[in-house]
């Protein structure tokens, strides 16, 4: 089998795991056999527990995970940049002020959060763009500017959040990430918004592969680059937001992964989208069944473990990309 | 192809292009030729829908080139850029496909007809062996004709290339020509490419363009156009234009007018 049939399977096998694992690890302990015939039956008490508790933040942090790498690596197709990413660039955290502004104001409309949310991506998105744009993208000026307007969107949260922190718990919730007490509503917003977004990134795989090269040679190939382009960054966004809106800010998701998945499986978006959301899905996952359990009963937020793992990481993805040109 | 009174801007203030007028005969090589900066690639790009014109416009088959549908547009007009990307781990094989993009459909398209046109870019280009190799393990000459089999592969009746022979030592450049011009003589292709070198020029044109400071200042053929005279106004170069037994017409340069006069 090829390297990039075996990165497949073991990925899987990976991820079966993961979530075989994360069930049964915790404050309440059940055997392999116990949790499968309790879940199929449904007479177990302490798998009734675990179907409430720990099912939803399992299939929550799986999307989560999934929808950031998948939304990185749009990304770095749309802006042939391989340090986009919604985390860096601002989008998320300008997903989650407006859904931090929203939760404040209208707490009952829960299920349009994710809306909100994608409003304000599109925002932080439309802004890096424009501010950057000089007659196409230049790299370096798109994450710099990208940085500064993450900044902007972070202080602004972070301040409101200060200031409102005595009254509302979901703002928290919106800010920094803690999987816990997912219930199975945030298992539905996210599973319809997440599932829609991973399949458009699956069907505009085709147009990932073309704006990676250069815009006149799409252009010349029959590709509408503009509406691609606006198509790509918006499912990205949507993804983005998503995420954010139900599992928070978590950073670097959409960097490490797609990056990993690259020099597994290569560049070809029809396999590294799917192989992304995989190793997105399974990074989340295992990042937050760390969390609950190392320090157990206290939690480690998934995204905090995210950024001391993510933070070397970049370091090292800048002293690559010095030796890269472009990407030829 | 005709272009009429096209006036092209990038900044809105300087015109690249100052009302160029001219056509491009069906079944030929035509060359877009003269000094750095004096809008032929622009030219290109105008004409091949890279860049909409702020006036007049450039039109295929009775129709504004700004009108056609990208894929529309992209199955009769094919081009190989000067500098060209792609992910390094992309195979020949892979890119050449790329070619059949305009003919794909919701539905996928006809599958036995892409390989056909695939096989036969391959062929053309001389790449079959390569076909599977990843492209930064070509030379560079190879790598530019991944480039010109990918434009082949979509099968169209037209094919820009702008510059084709920068950054190829002779032999390839030689090569790259003689192709070129098997292209057009066994495939009936009508070619468009912007040159540097004026003998290449004369020697595998039938029309030779020569453009300066946005505009078309002389067209036709290559001995009408190229005369001793008209590279003085031109480049400001000083030259000998000779016929040979060999090489035909031919242009030796001598020097350029000095800058100081004595």
């Amino acid at each position: 089998m090829t390297r990039k049939g075996w990165s497949f399977v073991v990925v899987i096998l990976l991820l079966l795991a993961a979530i075989v694992l994360s069930m049964a690890i915790g404050s309440i302990k059940v055997g392999f056999a116990e949790l499968i015939r309790g879940l199929l039956t449904g007479t177990n008490e302490k798998v009734e527990v675990i179907r409430d508790l720990r099912l939803p933040r399992l299939i929550v942090a799986l999307f989560v995970g999934a929808s950031l790498a998948v939304s990185g690596v749009l990304l770095q197709a749309v802006m042939r940049n391989p340090l986009a990413d919604a985390g860096v660039i601002g989008i998320s955290s300008g997903a989650g002020l407006i859904s931090l502004l929203f939760v404040t104001l209208f707490p009952t409309l829960f299920f349009w959060l994710p809306f909100f949310a994608f409003l304000g991506g599109v925002f932080a998105c439309f802004l890096v763009y424009s501010l950057s744009w000089k007659s196409g993208l230049s790299p370096l000026r798109l994450v710099l500017v990208g940085i500064a307007v993450n900044a902007t969107f972070t202080g602004l949260g972070q301040s409101f959040n200060y200031r409102g922190s005595y009254a509302v718990t979901s703002v928290n919730q919106a800010t920094t990430s803690i999987f816990t007490l997912k219930t199975w509503t945030d298992v539905q917003t996210m599973l319809i918004y997440g599932t829609a977004g991973l399949v458009l990134a699956m069907l505009l795989s085709s147009w990932c592969n073309l704006l990676a090269m250069q815009d006149k040679t799409a252009r010349n190939l029959g590709l509408h680059v503009h509406r691609a382009r606006l198509l790509v960054s918006a499912v990205a966004v949507l993804l983005a937001a998503v995420a954010t809106a139900i599992g928070g800010l978590i950073a670097f998701v959409g960097l490490l992964v797609p990056h990993i998945a690259r020099s597994l499986v290569g560049s070809d978006h029809r396999t590294l989208i799917p192989f992304s959301a995989l190793s997105g899905a399974l990074l989340i996952l295992t990042a937050d069944t760390l969390g609950r359990t190392v320090l157990a009963p206290t939690e480690i937020p998934a995204s905090i473990i995210m950024t001391v793992i993510g933070g070397p990481f970049l370091i090292f993805l800048l002293r690559r990309s010095a030796h890269m040109h472009g990407d030829s | 192809m005709e272009i009429h009174n096209v006036v092209f801007s990038y900044d809105k203030k300087t015109d690249q292009l100052k009302g160029v007028s001219g056509s491009v005969p069906k079944g030929k090589i035509t060359t877009i030729i003269g000094p750095n900066g004096c809008g032929k690639s622009t030219l290109l790009g105008v004409m091949s829908g890279n860049h909409l014109p702020g006036g007049g416009q450039a039109v295929l088959d009775g129709k504004a080139i700004h009108h056609y549908k990208p894929k529309e547009l992209a199955r009769k007009l094919a081009v190989v850029h000067q500098q060209n990307g792609a992910p390094s781990d992309m195979t020949v094989e892979r890119l050449v496909a790329y070619g059949r993009m305009p003919y794909r459909t919701m539905f996928g398209g006809d599958r036995e007809e892409d390989e056909r046109a695939v096989d036969w870019a391959l062929s053309c280009t001389n790449l079959e062996a390569k076909r599977k190799l990843p492209i930064d393990r070509l030379s560079g000459g190879e790598r530019q004709r991944v480039w010109v089999a990918m434009a082949l592969a979509q099968k169209t009746p037209i094919l820009f290339l702008d510059e084709p022979t920068t950054y190829l030592d002779i032999y390839y450049q030689l090569e790259m020509l003689e192709f070129i011009r098997e292209l057009n003589r066994k495939h009936g292709l009508t070619i468009v490419m912007v040159l540097h070198d004026i003998n290449q020029a004369i020697r595998y044109s039938d029309k030779i363009i020569v453009m300066k400071d946005g505009r078309i200042v002389a067209a036709g053929e290559p001995e009408d156009v190229i005369t001793e005279r008209a590279i003085r106004e031109i480049y400001g170069v000083e030259a000998i234009v000779r016929r040979e037994p060999e090489a035909g017409l031919h242009v030796i340069l001598t020097g350029i007018r000095p800058l100081v006069r004595p």
